[in-house]
C-alpha cells in the first residue's frame, strides 16, 4: 500500500522540526525515505494487506519531541469525539525499537476510548505511531517523531531487592467527577521491573533476562473495560491513566486489574469505585 | 551503549590507527579480519513466539565479523570465550594476521576490543575509530549483517 500523501506532509514537517541529523544519535544515517520503507514494513507484519488510513485529526499522540528519560518515556493516544464511540482497538508502535509493537490496546463497553496514557522504552530516535480500529476492522494511523535514545538498555532506577519485595503490588486512584455523567479518570501503577533483556546487570557484566509483563485485564464490574497485550517497550513499573463510563454511574462498583507476565506470575487486585454522587 | 558515546584518545596502546582513506586500502587487499563490536539486541528467551520481533538492520563493512558486545569495559566470562574462540578462528590460529576493530564514531568500544586483543599478544591489531560512520560518510559499499553465534 503505498503512503499516504497527507501523511508524508505530516511526517516531513516533523523531521524538519526535528533536525534529525544530530550528533548522539547512532541513527543519523536513517533517512526519511529508510523510516517511511520500516513503518510500510511494521503495517504490513501487524496489520497485513488491510487499509491503513491516515487518521488526520481524528486521533493524536501526546509525548514530548525531546524525552527526558528514554527509558520513560510518557505517550498518550486520544482520539478524537466523533471517531471515540466506534473504536475497539489501538495500537501502539515505536517504529525503531526491536520490539516495535509496544502496546495493544483492547477496549471494551466501559472504556472511554478518547484517551489512554502509559509511558515506554524507546531505544532510539523514531516515528512513534498510533493506530485506532474500529469495531468493523477501519484503522486510524497517526505519527509522531520522538528524540530518546537507550531507553531499552537503561539500567532500571530502582533498587533490585527493594522491587523483588513490591512485585506485583499495584496501586489505583480515581479522579473526582465534577458531574455524575463524566467518566471516571483512572490512575494504575504496577510494581514491575518490566526489565528488556537488553539491560546490563552493572555488576556481573551480564544481560538482565527478560521479565515482564504480557497482559493486563482491567474490569469494572464484570465488564472489561480494556486488555493489555504488551512486553519489553512498556517502563518499568507500567503506569496507566485511563477513563471508564459506567452504565450506571449512579451505583456503586468494583474495579479490577489482573496481570499475567512472562516469568507465569499472576496477580490480580481490586478497588472499590463509590457512586458518582458520593465522590 | 550511552555509556560509550564520548570522544575517545587518538590511539590505543598496541594498534596502530586507521583513517578511512587507510581503512578502505586496507580492505581492498583483502587480507584483514574486520571486527564490528556494535552490541545488537537479542530476542528475549520468554517473549511469545508469535511477538514481533524486528531489531533495525545493521550494515557494516563488507566481510566484518560481528562480535556484538565484546568492545565493554569489563566482560563476563562468557562473553570473554566467545572473543577469543571467534578471533582464534578468524586468524587461523595465527598472532600475526591483521585484524581490524570498529563500531560507530567517538565510540570507546572498538577502542576497548583493539586493546584487549593486543594486549592477547596479537601482533598486528588496527583500530579504525571512525567506523562505519566514517565509512558511512564516504559513501563506501555496506552488507547486511547478522552476528555470529
Amino acid at each position: 500500500m503505498g503512503m499516504m500523501p497527507g501523511m508524508r506532509g505530516r511526517a516531513l514537517l516533523c523531521l524538519l522540526f526535528a533536525g534529525w541529523m544530530l550528533p548522539g544519535s547512532a541513527q543519523a544515517e536513517r533517512t526519511e525515505e529508510l523510516r517511511m520503507a520500516r513503518w510500510a514494513d511494521l503495517r504490513h507484519a501487524i496489520f497485513g494487506d488491510r487499509t491503513v488510513e491516515d487518521a488526520g485529526d481524528l486521533v493524536a499522540i501526546d509525548a514530548p519531541a525531546r524525552a527526558e528519560d528514554a527509558a520513560i518515556v510518557p505517550v498518550a493516544i486520544r482520539v478524537a469525539e466523533t471517531l471515540a464511540p466506534e473504536i475497539r482497538g489501538l495500537y501502539l508502535v515505536i517504529d525503531d525499537n526491536p520490539s516495535p509493537l509496544a502496546a495493544h490496546f483492547v477496549l471494551g463497553p466501559v472504556a472511554d476510548s478518547r484517551e489512554i496514557a502509559t509511558r515506554v522504552r524507546i531505544d532510539d530516535y523514531t516515528y512513534v505511531h498510533a493506530v485506532a480500529e474500529t469495531a468493523d476492522g477501519r484503522l486510524y494511523a497517526t505519527a509522531r517523531f520522538i528524540k530518546a535514545a537507550g531507553g531499552c538498555s537503561a539500567p532500571a532506577g530502582k533498587d533490585q531487592a527493594l522491587a523483588l519485595e513490591r512485585l506485583g503490588k499495584m496501586k489505583l486512584t480515581i479522579a473526582e467527577r465534577s458531574r455524575p455523567d463524566d467518566p471516571a479518570k483512572v490512575k494504575l501503577l504496577i510494581s514491575h521491573p518490566n526489565n528488556s533483556g537488553l539491560q546490563i546487570d552493572q555488576v556481573t557484566r551480564n544481560y538482565i533476562p527478560a521479565d515482564f509483563m504480557q497482559t493486563l485485564d482491567v474490569i469494572y464490574n464484570g465488564q472489561a473495560v480494556f486488555r493489555l497485550e504488551s512486553d519489553i517497550a512498556i517502563s518499568e513499573d507500567p503506569s496507566f491513566e485511563f477513563s471508564l463510563r459506567p452504565s450506571d454511574p449512579a451505583t456503586a462498583g468494583v474495579i479490577k486489574a489482573e496481570v499475567f507476565d512472562s516469568n507465569q506470575r499472576h496477580f490480580s487486585q481490586s478497588w472499590p469505585v463509590p457512586a458518582a454522587a458520593q465522590l | 551503549m550511552d555509556d560509550y558515546r564520548a570522544p575517545t584518545p587518538e590511539t590505543v596502546a598496541g594498534a596502530a590507527v586507521l583513517d578511512t582513506g587507510a581503512a578502505h586500502k586496507l580492505w581492498h587487499i583483502g587480507e584483514a579480519v574486520w571486527i564490528d563490536v556494535l552490541p545488537a539486541p537479542h530476542r528475549p528467551a520468554n517473549l511469545p513466539p508469535s511477538a514481533l520481533w524486528m531489531p533495525l538492520p545493521r550494515h557494516n563493512i563488507p566481510g566484518t565479523l560481528w562480535l556484538p558486545d565484546i568492545g565493554r569495559g569489563l566482560l563476563s566470562s562468557e562473553l570473554e570465550g566467545y572473543f577469543r574462540r571467534h578471533l582464534e578462528a578468524a586468524t587461523k590460529g595465527s598472532r600475526d594476521i591483521p585484524v581490524v576493530f570498529y563500531c560507530l564514531a567517538d565510540c570507546w568500544m572498538s577502542w576497548n576490543a583493539a586493546k584487549r586483543a593486543a594486549s592477547w599478544g596479537y601482533k598486528q591489531i588496527y583500530w579504525y575509530p571512525d567506523g562505519i560512520d566514517g565509512w558511512n560518510a564516504a559513501k563506501l559499499p555496506t552488507a547486511n549483517a547478522e552476528p555470529a553465534p
